[in-house]
């Protein structure tokens, strides 16, 4: 009961984070965005206090939650009351009868696949080998004052810091609020990867394409094996995925809300996977942007909520964990892009491999999907929004590119990765289907008079 | 164009049969059958069903009629297989996946997951055979007004929801069925449905060890020891002990109160390019060890079997082959 209420609190309190943000936003949408944002900023929190030495209790954590969400409940009184009537009216039967009759499929199944995501998360323990070897154990050791100390001073093995720390801080919330078993969060996220996709789809396109290739979305191995792994893939995608829609929101219909938002989550994805260079690609791109329509301060707000995060860990790890972590190697790793020529041998070696685990992976299906749509935009794509979707589907396929050339001179037996690769391409999916949905081939044929503009 | 128009009318039962044949062939055989046999897949002929379908919808609609009396009976035999089919494929699945992998491969040659694109070639004839509700339904709007693009885009989302389906139904299934059949077990019965004897070894050392103890286990990353010789895997039951291991396996750890008895879980290299083939052996450690007490558990089971006080591990005594247990290390005064 007390972990219900935890999430709970923490699902309010990230509720009127977002009503102070975005003052306009589905109601359902609205409901994922609280639970992204409130477990993703309660984490920001708990590492802050780990770090300035206040002890991670349930008092210290309920005092806070408490006293934050009654402040800003007196000041959001008001839209927190029409907040919870437009969310009475979208979930009524009368709703949902006015639906058309593919429509109302599409809502059945996607209930099916969030209610199926639910129970499994709630039954399976947490189970997978990475899960136990890090991530949950960090959660467990954390929520123990005594050895949440002594991880901060570096008395571990430099192993368990070798990934951020959001994945096992949040297990860390269940645990101190009495849970025992938090792979339950793994579920929560899936759903909510789910309900924002909707929500971004729907700025632009009709409800049942929205909806369509929200299923789609969900409903694909690569993404619902992951409910039950308790891994930091799911929420990374999460943060990534739906930060980088929230800025594309931003850039087309400048909903200044929206770029918070999307930078904070793309900073939460960095809190989470360190790795993975994708959010500079995103700095770039709004660089890029920022340059077209002289609003320069905006990659400087971006840096601010997404640089630290990488920084200060990257630095903290380094610190405790020696030269495993060192920058430096990452430096040297780099420099065998710099004064050689492009090995084309390899280039074609790492395009081979990339393919293989993409169409594996995903499947023929998306992959031609994509091309068939982009090759009919091709004419058009530059007046659209999608010039910047495609800007920032291609400018990470660069990223993972690049990446993985590199590993070609720095990791012995590189093509064993192709399974940490199937899961890092995990983020092109839901862009492909993006890109699909908005695209305006459809928009000809289910014009919807209720899109915002 | 209006000749392949009338042509369809005939063209079309002729591929809704073919294809329908065909996915069957395939789900008695084996997926890429086809591809294999004449270089043509599947899915190729699917694609001409499809466009034959749209091209016969289109002409339908302008001739408004809902075809002849030949069609309307193909269409109730399809509205009549689509409920049959989906249960057969839905039912086929769930049985699979409720004993095990090619469950019906093995009892008649059956693989049920190409039973989805049957379902598929019915559920197709259905829509399209829908009446005609005018220009509202997206599907007439875009026959309608020629969009192609759309035609295509959507007619590959829609091998998509099939494809994905097919590839979530397996893991969907077995879970609701596992938790259909085992509804309230406690967190032990579902550690050891998901690790094995690995979890009871390490609830076994757990049980008989004090939070303080000192443990030594197989070294990291060899083969047949992967699981007991990951430190990081092994620490997340047996936290706060400590633990230890040595690169050469033929060494103890001197800080260690307790040492594994490990005979391994995992197979050893069977190919000569994998590594360490040749080089892998069973049983850890490979040391004769004085013992205050060496217990032993018992098979499939957390449970202690056995314990002998007071003797000398001998790793070439027959009673460690085979043998999951524990050391209590004597140590010098």
């Amino acid at each position: 009961m007390l972990t219900i209420f935890g999430i709970l609190l923490m699902g309010f309190w990230g509720l009127l984070i977002t009503l102070l943000c975005i003052p306009q936003m589905r109601p359902i949408e609205r409901l994922g965005l609280s639970f992204v944002l409130g477990i993703g900023l309660s984490v920001v929190l708990m590492f802050i206090a780990l770090f300035i030495g206040i002890e991670l209790t349930l008092m210290n954590l309920l005092f806070f939650l408490l006293f934050s969400s009654f402040l800003l409940f007196l000041f959001l009184k008001r839209q927190l009351v029409v907040f919870s009537q437009q969310f009475r009216q979208i979930v009524s039967i009368k709703n949902f009868q006015q639906n058309n009759f593919l429509e109302k499929w599409l809502i059945i199944l996607l209930l099916g696949l969030g209610f199926y995501a639910l129970v499994i998360s709630l039954y399976w323990p947490v189970h997978a080998w990475d899960a136990l070897t890090l991530y949950d154990f960090r959660g467990k050791i954390l929520a123990d004052p005594q050895a949440a100390s002594a991880y901060i001073r570096g008395e571990f093995n430099w192993f368990y810091y070798g990934y951020p720390l959001l994945t096992s801080l949040s297990n860390t919330f269940v645990y101190l609020f009495g849970g025992k078993n938090p792979l339950f969060l793994s579920g929560l996220f899936y759903i909510s990867l789910g309900v924002l996709f909707y929500g971004a789809v729907r700025e632009f396109a009709s409800k049942f394409i929205s909806l369509l290739v929200t299923f789609l979305l969900l409903a694909h191995f690569q993404l619902i094996r992951h409910v039950t792994l308790d891994y930091s893939n799911l929420p990374y995608f999460t943060y990534f995925i739906i930060g980088t829609l929230y800025l594309l929101v931003w850039m087309v219909k400048e909903k200044k809300g929206y770029f918070l938002i999307g930078s904070i989550l793309i900073g939460l994805s960095v809190l989470t996977r360190d790795q993975e260079p994708f959010w500079l690609v995103n700095f770039v791109i709004i660089s890029l942007y920022a340059l077209n329509r002289r609003k320069f301060i905006y990659p400087l707000i971006f840096l601010l909520l997404t640089a630290p995060q990488r920084f200060f860990w990257g630095a903290f790890k380094e610190g405790v964990a020696g030269s495993v972590f060192e920058t430096s190697r990452q430096v040297q790793d780099s420099s065998y892009l710099i004064n050689r020529l492009p090995d084309l041998g390899k280039l074609k070696e790492v395009f081979v491999f990339l393919y293989g685990v993409f169409s594996g992976a995903w499947g023929l299906p998306i992959l031609l999907s994509f091309s068939v749509v982009l090759i009919f935009s091709l004419k058009e794509l530059r007046k659209t929004k999608n010039f910047y979707l495609l800007l920032f589907i291609f400018g990470n396929l660069g990223a993972l590119f690049l990446g993985t050339y590199i590993s070609t001179f720095t990791l012995p037996g590189w093509e064993d990765i192709s399974d940490s690769v199937a899961r890092i391409s995990v983020i092109f999916y839901p862009f492909w289907l993006y890109f699909i949905a908005t695209s305006s081939i459809f928009q000809k044929i289910f014009p919807d008079k209720k899109i915002k503009k | 164009m209006n000749k392949i128009s009338k042509h369809n009318f005939y063209i079309f039962p002729f591929l809704w049969l073919l294809v329908l044949c065909l996915s069957i062939l395939e789900s008695f055989t084996f997926p890429g059958f086809l591809y294999k046999s004449i270089f043509f897949g599947f899915q190729f002929f699917l694609l001409f069903y499809i466009l034959s379908g749209f091209l016969l919808r289109s002409k339908i609609l302008i001739l408004s009629k809902n075809g002849n009396n030949f069609y309307k009976f193909l269409g109730q035999l399809n509205n009549i297989l689509l409920p049959i089919i989906l249960l057969i494929t839905f039912i086929t699945s769930a049985v699979e996946v409720a004993n095990y992998r090619d469950y019906f491969l093995n009892k008649i040659h059956l693989q049920p997951k190409n039973l989805y694109w049957t379902s598929f070639i019915v559920l197709f004839a259905v829509i399209l055979n829908l009446k005609n509700l005018g220009k509202k339904w997206f599907l007439d709007k875009l026959i309608l007004q020629r969009e192609k693009s759309s035609i295509i885009v959507l007619a590959l989302l829609g091998w998509l929801v099939v494809f994905n389906i097919r590839s979530i139904s397996g893991i969907v299934f077995k879970n609701l069925f596992f938790i259909a059949q085992h509804p309230l077990v406690d967190y032990d019965f579902k550690m050891r449905y998901q690790w094995g004897d690995f979890y009871d070894y390490m609830v076994f050392l757990r049980e008989n060890t004090p939070s303080e103890a000192k443990m030594a286990h197989p070294p990291w990353e060899i083969p047949p020891w992967l699981s007991t010789g990951s430190q990081p895997l092994v620490r997340y039951f047996l936290y706060p002990r400590q633990l230890f291991q040595t690169k050469d396996i033929t060494s103890l750890d001197p800080k260690a109160d307790y040492a594994m008895i490990a005979w391994g879980f995992w197979q050893c290299p069977q190919k000569p390019t994998e590594k360490y083939f040749g080089q892998c052996s069973y049983g850890w450690p490979k040391v004769k060890i004085n013992a205050e007490w060496i217990i032993y558990k018992e098979e499939k089971s957390a449970r202690l079997k056995k314990k002998i006080e007071n003797t000398i591990y001998d790793p070439d005594d027959k009673i460690n082959k085979n043998a999951w247990g524990l050391i209590k290390i004597k140590k010098e005064p």
